[in-house]
Protein backbone atom coordinates (compact mmCIF):
# COMPACT_ATOMS: atom_id res chain seq x y z
CA UNK A 1 0.00 0.00 0.00
CA UNK A 2 2.93 2.28 1.18
CA UNK A 3 4.44 1.55 -2.29
CA UNK A 4 1.25 2.55 -4.28
CA UNK A 5 0.96 5.12 -3.00
CA UNK A 6 4.58 6.87 -3.47
CA UNK A 7 3.91 5.50 -7.17
CA UNK A 8 0.65 7.63 -7.16
CA UNK A 9 2.44 10.80 -5.40
CA UNK A 10 5.33 10.34 -8.06
CA UNK A 11 2.87 10.44 -11.14
CA UNK A 12 0.80 13.16 -9.81
CA UNK A 13 3.99 15.60 -9.58
CA UNK A 14 5.21 14.33 -12.87
CA UNK A 15 1.88 15.36 -14.68
CA UNK A 16 1.75 18.78 -12.76
CA UNK A 17 5.69 19.34 -13.79
CA UNK A 18 4.24 18.48 -17.35
CA UNK A 19 1.41 20.68 -17.04
CA UNK A 20 3.72 23.67 -15.56
CA UNK A 21 6.27 23.49 -18.34
CA UNK A 22 3.65 24.78 -20.86
CA UNK A 23 2.31 28.10 -19.68
CA UNK A 24 -1.27 29.15 -20.26
CA UNK A 25 -1.64 31.06 -23.71
CA UNK A 26 -1.68 35.04 -22.56
CA UNK A 27 -3.40 38.19 -23.47
CA UNK A 28 -2.14 42.09 -22.44
CA UNK A 29 -4.37 44.39 -23.53
CA UNK A 30 -3.50 47.82 -23.20
CA UNK A 31 -4.97 51.33 -23.81
CA UNK A 32 -7.98 52.89 -23.14
CA UNK A 33 -10.97 55.43 -24.86
CA UNK A 34 -12.58 57.98 -23.23
CA UNK A 35 -14.63 60.69 -24.68
CA UNK A 36 -16.12 63.99 -23.79
CA UNK A 37 -19.48 64.82 -25.69
CA UNK A 38 -20.75 68.60 -25.20
CA UNK A 39 -22.34 71.49 -27.03
CA UNK A 40 -19.81 71.50 -30.10
CA UNK A 41 -21.06 68.27 -30.65
CA UNK A 42 -24.12 69.50 -31.98
CA UNK A 43 -24.61 69.06 -35.79
CA UNK A 44 -25.43 72.34 -36.36
CA UNK A 45 -25.65 74.70 -32.85
CA UNK A 46 -28.51 75.51 -30.98
CA UNK A 47 -31.84 73.80 -32.17
CA UNK A 48 -29.79 70.36 -33.62
CA UNK A 49 -29.39 67.22 -32.20
CA UNK A 50 -25.61 65.18 -31.44
CA UNK A 51 -23.69 63.94 -33.94
CA UNK A 52 -24.37 59.70 -33.18
CA UNK A 53 -21.60 58.83 -33.68
CA UNK A 54 -18.17 58.94 -32.32
CA UNK A 55 -14.79 56.77 -32.89
CA UNK A 56 -11.13 56.25 -31.12
CA UNK A 57 -8.08 56.51 -32.79
CA UNK A 58 -7.75 53.65 -34.82
CA UNK A 59 -5.29 52.38 -32.15
CA UNK A 60 -6.84 53.31 -28.91
CA UNK A 61 -6.42 49.40 -28.17
CA UNK A 62 -3.14 47.34 -28.31
CA UNK A 63 -3.27 43.34 -28.15
CA UNK A 64 -0.39 40.98 -26.97
CA UNK A 65 -0.89 37.58 -27.03
CA UNK A 66 1.71 35.32 -26.14
CA UNK A 67 2.60 31.87 -24.69
CA UNK A 68 0.87 30.67 -27.32
CA UNK A 69 1.22 27.15 -28.98
CA UNK A 70 -0.86 26.82 -32.09
CA UNK A 71 -4.01 28.05 -33.48
CA UNK A 72 -5.82 30.69 -30.58
CA UNK A 73 -9.20 32.86 -30.53
CA UNK A 74 -9.64 35.85 -29.10
CA UNK A 75 -13.56 36.75 -27.73
CA UNK A 76 -14.43 39.95 -27.02
CA UNK A 77 -18.10 41.17 -24.76
CA UNK A 78 -18.44 43.93 -22.05
CA UNK A 79 -19.68 44.66 -18.59
CA UNK A 80 -21.77 47.53 -18.20
CA UNK A 81 -21.25 49.68 -14.72
CA UNK A 82 -23.37 52.40 -15.93
CA UNK A 83 -24.36 52.22 -19.58
CA UNK A 84 -27.93 53.59 -21.80
CA UNK A 85 -29.89 51.50 -23.71
CA UNK A 86 -29.75 53.68 -26.60
CA UNK A 87 -25.80 53.41 -26.64
CA UNK A 88 -23.83 50.57 -29.04
CA UNK A 89 -20.22 49.96 -28.84
CA UNK A 90 -18.66 48.49 -31.83
CA UNK A 91 -14.78 47.16 -31.73
CA UNK A 92 -12.74 46.22 -35.25
CA UNK A 93 -9.58 45.31 -35.21
CA UNK A 94 -7.00 47.81 -37.12
CA UNK A 95 -3.58 46.06 -37.61
CA UNK A 96 -1.95 42.59 -37.91
CA UNK A 97 0.61 43.47 -35.51
CA UNK A 98 4.00 41.60 -35.71
CA UNK A 99 5.11 38.22 -34.92
CA UNK A 100 5.68 34.59 -36.20
CA UNK A 101 2.33 33.62 -36.65
CA UNK A 102 -0.52 34.63 -38.71
CA UNK A 103 -4.03 36.71 -37.53
CA UNK A 104 -7.35 36.82 -39.22
CA UNK A 105 -11.17 38.56 -38.59
CA UNK A 106 -12.37 41.37 -37.13
CA UNK A 107 -11.15 43.62 -39.53
CA UNK A 108 -15.12 45.07 -39.94
CA UNK A 109 -17.00 46.53 -36.90
CA UNK A 110 -19.07 44.29 -34.35
CA UNK A 111 -20.82 45.29 -31.81
CA UNK A 112 -19.77 44.39 -28.38
CA UNK A 113 -22.52 42.77 -25.88
CA UNK A 114 -22.56 41.57 -23.01
CA UNK A 115 -22.28 37.79 -24.25
CA UNK A 116 -19.00 36.44 -25.56
CA UNK A 117 -18.07 36.69 -29.43
CA UNK A 118 -15.94 35.89 -31.89
CA UNK A 119 -13.38 38.84 -32.38
CA UNK A 120 -10.42 37.91 -34.34
CA UNK A 121 -8.05 34.76 -34.38
CA UNK A 122 -4.71 33.28 -35.27
CA UNK A 123 -1.74 31.09 -34.48
CA UNK A 124 1.94 32.20 -32.58
CA UNK A 125 2.55 34.59 -30.66
CA UNK A 126 1.39 38.63 -31.72
CA UNK A 127 1.99 41.79 -30.57
CA UNK A 128 0.46 45.35 -31.09
CA UNK A 129 -2.69 44.30 -32.73
CA UNK A 130 -4.29 47.18 -32.84
CA UNK A 131 -7.88 47.91 -32.25
CA UNK A 132 -10.52 50.89 -32.66
CA UNK A 133 -13.72 51.40 -30.85
CA UNK A 134 -17.04 53.44 -32.18
CA UNK A 135 -19.99 54.56 -30.37
CA UNK A 136 -23.33 55.13 -31.91
CA UNK A 137 -26.88 55.87 -30.48
CA UNK A 138 -25.85 59.50 -29.04
CA UNK A 139 -28.34 61.89 -29.13
CA UNK A 140 -29.93 64.61 -26.90
CA UNK A 141 -32.36 61.48 -25.35
CA UNK A 142 -29.04 60.50 -23.95
CA UNK A 143 -28.98 62.26 -20.20
CA UNK A 144 -26.45 63.72 -19.02
CA UNK A 145 -24.06 61.18 -17.36
CA UNK A 146 -20.90 59.52 -17.24
CA UNK A 147 -21.08 55.84 -18.72
CA UNK A 148 -18.88 53.21 -18.26
CA UNK A 149 -18.25 49.55 -19.28
CA UNK A 150 -15.56 47.37 -18.92
CA UNK A 151 -14.71 45.38 -22.90
CA UNK A 152 -13.00 41.99 -21.85
CA UNK A 153 -10.86 40.08 -24.66
CA UNK A 154 -10.47 36.40 -23.62
CA UNK A 155 -8.23 34.62 -25.86
CA UNK A 156 -7.78 30.68 -25.96
CA UNK A 157 -6.58 27.72 -27.59
CA UNK A 158 -8.27 26.08 -30.64
CA UNK B 1 -3.30 -2.03 -8.13
CA UNK B 2 -6.75 -1.51 -8.95
CA UNK B 3 -6.91 1.23 -5.85
CA UNK B 4 -4.12 2.56 -7.54
CA UNK B 5 -5.38 2.87 -10.69
CA UNK B 6 -8.89 4.61 -9.45
CA UNK B 7 -6.59 7.58 -7.75
CA UNK B 8 -4.24 8.00 -10.72
CA UNK B 9 -7.82 8.40 -12.76
CA UNK B 10 -8.84 11.02 -10.09
CA UNK B 11 -5.81 12.73 -10.35
CA UNK B 12 -5.80 13.25 -14.07
CA UNK B 13 -9.14 14.36 -13.94
CA UNK B 14 -8.54 16.84 -11.36
CA UNK B 15 -4.98 18.12 -13.03
CA UNK B 16 -6.96 17.91 -16.51
CA UNK B 17 -10.36 20.15 -15.07
CA UNK B 18 -7.58 22.29 -13.85
CA UNK B 19 -5.66 22.80 -17.34
CA UNK B 20 -9.41 23.87 -18.75
CA UNK B 21 -10.22 26.48 -16.45
CA UNK B 22 -6.53 27.94 -17.15
CA UNK B 23 -7.16 27.50 -20.91
CA UNK B 24 -8.66 31.26 -21.64
CA UNK B 25 -7.24 34.51 -20.24
CA UNK B 26 -8.78 37.90 -20.75
CA UNK B 27 -7.65 41.38 -20.47
CA UNK B 28 -10.06 44.03 -19.81
CA UNK B 29 -10.13 47.30 -20.13
CA UNK B 30 -12.89 50.96 -19.25
CA UNK B 31 -14.52 52.06 -21.31
CA UNK B 32 -15.74 55.80 -20.40
CA UNK B 33 -18.27 57.93 -22.01
CA UNK B 34 -19.17 61.61 -20.49
CA UNK B 35 -22.07 63.31 -21.64
CA UNK B 36 -22.10 67.03 -20.49
CA UNK B 37 -25.31 69.00 -20.00
CA UNK B 38 -26.24 70.83 -22.94
CA UNK B 39 -29.05 73.37 -22.82
CA UNK B 40 -28.02 76.03 -26.14
CA UNK B 41 -30.36 78.21 -27.26
CA UNK B 42 -29.89 81.01 -29.99
CA UNK B 43 -31.85 83.19 -32.12
CA UNK B 44 -31.54 85.14 -35.78
CA UNK B 45 -32.98 88.67 -36.93
CA UNK B 46 -32.47 91.87 -36.37
CA UNK B 47 -36.65 92.73 -36.91
CA UNK B 48 -37.23 96.60 -37.41
CA UNK B 49 -40.90 97.53 -36.47
CA UNK B 50 -42.23 100.92 -38.00
CA UNK B 51 -44.99 102.11 -36.85
CA UNK B 52 -47.17 104.23 -39.41
CA UNK B 53 -50.43 104.42 -41.08
CA UNK B 54 -48.58 102.76 -44.33
CA UNK B 55 -47.30 99.64 -42.23
CA UNK B 56 -50.27 99.10 -39.43
CA UNK B 57 -52.10 95.80 -40.01
CA UNK B 58 -55.55 96.58 -40.27
CA UNK B 59 -55.65 100.24 -39.99
CA UNK B 60 -58.20 102.35 -41.03
CA UNK B 61 -59.02 105.94 -41.07
CA UNK B 62 -60.52 106.65 -37.75
CA UNK B 63 -58.52 104.02 -35.75
CA UNK B 64 -56.32 105.43 -33.21
CA UNK B 65 -54.03 102.81 -32.66
CA UNK B 66 -51.53 101.31 -34.87
CA UNK B 67 -50.31 97.95 -34.60
CA UNK B 68 -47.53 96.51 -36.56
CA UNK B 69 -45.85 92.85 -36.77
CA UNK B 70 -43.57 90.81 -37.91
CA UNK B 71 -43.64 87.21 -38.17
CA UNK B 72 -40.98 86.44 -41.06
CA UNK B 73 -37.40 88.30 -39.40
CA UNK B 74 -36.54 86.36 -36.51
CA UNK B 75 -36.14 82.42 -35.39
CA UNK B 76 -34.65 80.87 -32.36
CA UNK B 77 -33.15 77.10 -32.36
CA UNK B 78 -33.18 75.60 -28.98
CA UNK B 79 -31.33 72.28 -27.50
CA UNK B 80 -31.64 70.40 -24.02
CA UNK B 81 -30.55 67.02 -23.31
CA UNK B 82 -31.36 67.01 -19.68
CA UNK B 83 -34.75 65.44 -18.45
CA UNK B 84 -35.36 68.11 -16.43
CA UNK B 85 -37.81 70.48 -18.12
CA UNK B 86 -36.89 74.00 -19.28
CA UNK B 87 -38.52 77.13 -20.15
CA UNK B 88 -37.67 80.32 -22.22
CA UNK B 89 -37.45 83.58 -20.89
CA UNK B 90 -37.44 86.93 -22.84
CA UNK B 91 -36.65 90.17 -21.03
CA UNK B 92 -34.98 93.84 -22.67
CA UNK B 93 -32.49 95.50 -22.16
CA UNK B 94 -34.35 98.00 -20.46
CA UNK B 95 -38.11 98.98 -20.55
CA UNK B 96 -39.74 101.19 -23.00
CA UNK B 97 -40.19 104.08 -21.43
CA UNK B 98 -42.70 106.25 -24.42
CA UNK B 99 -46.47 106.47 -23.02
CA UNK B 100 -48.65 104.40 -25.18
CA UNK B 101 -46.11 101.82 -27.04
CA UNK B 102 -46.27 98.00 -26.35
CA UNK B 103 -44.26 95.94 -27.59
CA UNK B 104 -45.54 91.76 -27.66
CA UNK B 105 -43.54 88.56 -28.81
CA UNK B 106 -44.53 85.28 -29.62
CA UNK B 107 -42.40 82.20 -29.53
CA UNK B 108 -43.45 79.14 -31.58
CA UNK B 109 -42.67 75.74 -30.12
CA UNK B 110 -42.77 72.27 -32.15
CA UNK B 111 -41.75 70.06 -28.82
CA UNK B 112 -42.85 72.65 -26.01
CA UNK B 113 -45.87 74.95 -24.57
CA UNK B 114 -45.62 78.17 -26.67
CA UNK B 115 -47.36 80.46 -29.16
CA UNK B 116 -48.75 82.37 -26.21
CA UNK B 117 -48.67 86.00 -27.20
CA UNK B 118 -46.40 88.12 -24.02
CA UNK B 119 -46.20 91.91 -23.61
CA UNK B 120 -42.89 92.64 -22.63
CA UNK B 121 -42.93 96.34 -22.81
CA UNK B 122 -41.69 96.93 -19.18
CA UNK B 123 -40.29 93.22 -18.69
CA UNK B 124 -36.26 93.60 -17.81
CA UNK B 125 -33.86 90.77 -16.58
CA UNK B 126 -35.30 91.56 -12.68
CA UNK B 127 -38.17 89.44 -13.75
CA UNK B 128 -38.08 87.98 -17.01
CA UNK B 129 -41.73 86.99 -18.71
CA UNK B 130 -41.99 83.18 -19.60
CA UNK B 131 -42.36 82.37 -23.36
CA UNK B 132 -41.70 78.69 -23.97
CA UNK B 133 -42.36 76.19 -20.99
CA UNK B 134 -41.73 72.03 -20.72
CA UNK B 135 -38.71 71.46 -22.95
CA UNK B 136 -37.21 67.89 -22.13
CA UNK B 137 -34.62 66.71 -24.13
CA UNK B 138 -35.80 68.33 -27.48
CA UNK B 139 -34.05 69.95 -30.48
CA UNK B 140 -36.10 72.46 -32.09
CA UNK B 141 -35.14 74.51 -34.74
CA UNK B 142 -36.34 77.38 -36.86
CA UNK B 143 -38.75 78.18 -34.39
CA UNK B 144 -40.66 81.47 -35.84
CA UNK B 145 -40.32 84.64 -33.51
CA UNK B 146 -43.27 87.24 -33.68
CA UNK B 147 -42.92 90.57 -32.38
CA UNK B 148 -46.07 92.77 -32.58
CA UNK B 149 -45.93 96.64 -31.41
CA UNK B 150 -48.69 99.15 -31.11
CA UNK B 151 -48.69 102.90 -30.58
CA UNK B 152 -51.26 105.46 -29.99
CA UNK B 153 -51.93 107.41 -32.87
CA UNK B 154 -51.42 110.81 -31.55
CA UNK B 155 -48.53 110.27 -29.61
CA UNK B 156 -45.60 110.38 -32.38
CA UNK B 157 -42.31 109.39 -30.92
CA UNK B 158 -38.76 108.59 -32.32
CA UNK B 159 -36.88 105.61 -33.10
CA UNK B 160 -36.54 103.54 -29.95
CA UNK B 161 -33.45 100.54 -29.93
CA UNK B 162 -34.23 97.62 -27.83
CA UNK B 163 -32.39 94.10 -27.59
CA UNK B 164 -34.48 91.25 -26.34
CA UNK B 165 -32.78 88.46 -24.89
CA UNK B 166 -34.04 84.98 -24.47
CA UNK B 167 -32.72 82.57 -22.03
CA UNK B 168 -33.21 78.60 -21.18
CA UNK B 169 -33.48 77.91 -18.17
CA UNK B 170 -34.35 75.00 -15.57
CA UNK B 171 -38.49 75.23 -14.86
CA UNK B 172 -39.14 76.08 -11.34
Amino acid sequence: MKRNFFILILLIGLILLCSKAEAPISITVTGSWSETINASDLQAGAGSDLISTYESAADAGSIDITETSGNWAVDVKKVDTNWHSNLHLHIKRTSDGSGSGSISGGVSYQEVTDIDQSFFSGDGDRSSVNVQLKLTGISIQVAPDTYTATVYYTVYDQ
Amino acid sequence: MKALTKMLLVALLVVGLTNVAVAGTTDDKAITITVGTIAEISSTGTPTLTIDATTATGFAAGDSLFTVTDADSCTYGVTNNSPTSKKITAHLDAAITETLVKLYITLASASGVGGTETEITSVVIAAPASVVTGLAQEADSAQVITYKATAEVTSPIGAINKTVTLTLIDEA
